[in-house]
């Protein structure tokens, strides 16, 4: 039987390692926590 | 074959997991989260010619700072046109066009700022990158709300999240940048631009490859919609051309608009206002403003400093956990706390400053802007539950005007309340209290527009063969998780 292209596309885009994951989030969570970081030392003045 | 930006081709498949999808819309909007960054380019700017200090043929920092209004109003602008044509092409469309407009808009700025061309730099952070700003805002919102519809709040709040959190990591990413760069005969800024135009163009792009959409009819496993037990919230879909004529898009506006005037009004004004406010306290000092020295108004301003940081990091958190709070209590109740508790809040911040009472102060202001945050990242859900999901990228878009206007109304207030108690002679320790009375005042009014939200008339839902006639094509896999 034959698959559509759509069909064989989404095949390709499917499935998740937990790899692939864990990459995705520290991606944007080192980043975001770095800035974090830099804003708690500013904000830390305050309350110096 | 579907072309590579197209949305057929990025139909989840099976064992996709939908917590992928998350992190691609952080990227994108920790990347256009800048925009509240923008800041620390605007002296510098103001030097491109005078280098250590600014010449007669220099900017002046309001000419500069113009791009920000500039950039606000074609966010909401460029959301509102394009949201349409995003709902049709699909997220990962949206989202390069974004990549292209922000990242080239920092190119196009640096060009400008090199040859001392202003028209250039608004042309490229103001317009460019402005409908960047945009298509990237609305680019993952539907994606997320399709996915997560058992946690619609927490999945926009966490995209939403990184709205606020991109000038933390922008902001002090382009000042280094800038001393990086900086040498006798340059600022350093347009190397700067180069640099984050294509940072941010990869990072954007990354998470617009990111993208997936579910097959129309996929739900999380096991999960039911309790459409029977919440009235507020459909299953059904109103289409976009229809949702904005009704009364309940326009009340959502409101709400929008006068919790986002409220907080904005305060954000861009906080440094001064503390400063103001408490002036020698701040350094344990019994004196005002005016009469500290030089240096030791430099210690005041960075603690006022400190305070403005407190409150991004209050703004982002608020947008992650309010919008997740509406997931167990409902959209409507959440903005009725922001409303009632806002306006409570505002009405206490004279009597904070009158009595010194500075702890009191600063945690009263932390609640606001985590509301004002919260009113953000919440609209998304509050639409999807009204609307339905089909078009509430479309919808969202729209209703973003709010934000536009909000970003005059907001600011005009504060500065012209106090410009007038100034010129009335109020000192300027108590300059803000009335501000803080009108502020509470709009938030009122935004209480009534919150109350006026009701369910959608059945008769304005799309029939079900019309309904998921735009959706995602009925050709995806099975099975995604």
């Amino acid at each position: 039987m034959t698959e559509s292209p759509q069909e064989d596309e989404a095949r390709a885009t499917g499935g998740t390692s937990w790899f692939v994951l864990a990459l995705a989030w520290i991606g944007v969570g080192v980043p975001m926590l770095w800035g974090v970081w830099m804003t708690l030392k500013k904000a830390a003045l305050l309350f110096r | 074959m579907p072309g590579l930006l197209s949305r057929e081709r990025i139909i989840a498949g099976p064992g996709f997991n939908r917590w992928l999808v998350p992190p691609a819309a952080l990227a994108m909007h920790l990347s256009i989260g800048m925009a509240y960054g923008l800041s620390v380019f605007w002296r510098p700017l103001s030097q491109t010619i005078g280098i250590t200090q600014p010449a007669p043929e220099d900017w002046k920092v309001s000419t500069v700072s113009l791009t920000f209004s500039i950039a606000i109003f074609f966010l909401g602008s460029s959301a509102a046109v394009f949201g349409r044509w995003m709902e049709r092409v699909g997220p990962r469309k949206a989202g390069v066009a974004a990549a292209c407009c922000w990242g080239g808009g920092f190119l196009v700025a640096a060009v400008g700022a090199r040859t001392h061309q202003i028209w250039l730099i608004w042309l490229g952070l103001g317009v460019i990158g402005g409908c960047g700003l945009g298509l990237g805002y609305i680019s993952p919102v539907s994606t997320l709300i399709k996915w997560f519809p058992d946690r619609r709040g927490l999945a926009t709040g966490m995209a939403i999240m990184g709205f606020g959190g991109g000038a933390m990591i922008g902001a002090p990413l382009g000042d280094r940048l800038m001393r990086h760069f900086a040498s006798p005969t340059s600022v350093g800024v347009w190397q700067t631009f180069v640099v984050l135009g294509v940072i941010y163009f990869i990072a954007m792009m990354a998470g617009a490859f990111g993208y997936r959409i579910p097959r129309p009819d996929w739900k999380p496993e096991g999960w039911r919609p309790k459409v029977e037990a919440r009235s507020m919230v459909t299953s059904r879909n109103v289409h976009l051309d229809q949702a904005w004529k009704l009364p309940q898009f326009w009340a959502l506006w409101g709400v929008l608009c006068l919790n986002v005037s409220a907080g904005i009004g305060v954000l861009g004004m906080a440094s001064p206002l503390i400063q103001e406010m408490f002036g020698g306290k701040l350094i344990g000092v019994p004196a005002t403003l005016a009469q500290l020295t030089a240096e030791q108004k430099l210690d005041v301003a960075s603690i006022a400093a400190g305070f403005t940081g407190l409150l991004s990091l209050a703004n982002i958190i608020g947008r992650l956990g309010w919008a997740s709070l509406s997931d167990l209590i409902g959209r409507k109740r959440t903005y009725m706390i922001f409303f009632a508790l806002g306006a409570v809040m505002y009405a206490l911040v004279p009597t904070a400053g009158r009595l010194g009472l500075l702890p009191v102060f600063v945690i009263i202001f932390v609640i606001i802007l985590t509301m004002y945050g919260g009113g953000f990242s919440t609209i998304p859900a509050y639409l999807a539950d009204i609307f339905g999901t089909q078009f509430v990228g479309a919808i969202h878009g729209r209703l973003l005007t709010a934000w536009s206007v909000a970003g005059l109304l907001g600011p005009g207030l504060v500065n012209y309340i106090r410009e007038f108690q100034l010129d009335r002679g109020v000192a300027p320790a108590d300059a803000y209290n009335v501000t803080m009375y009108v502020l509470a005042a709009l938030l009122v009014v935004g209480f009534l527009c919150n109350l006026a939200v009701r369910p959608v008339e059945p008769k304005y839902y799309l029939g079900d063969h019309e309904s998921g006639a735009g959706a995602a094509g009925s050709m995806a896999g099975k099975g995604a998780q």
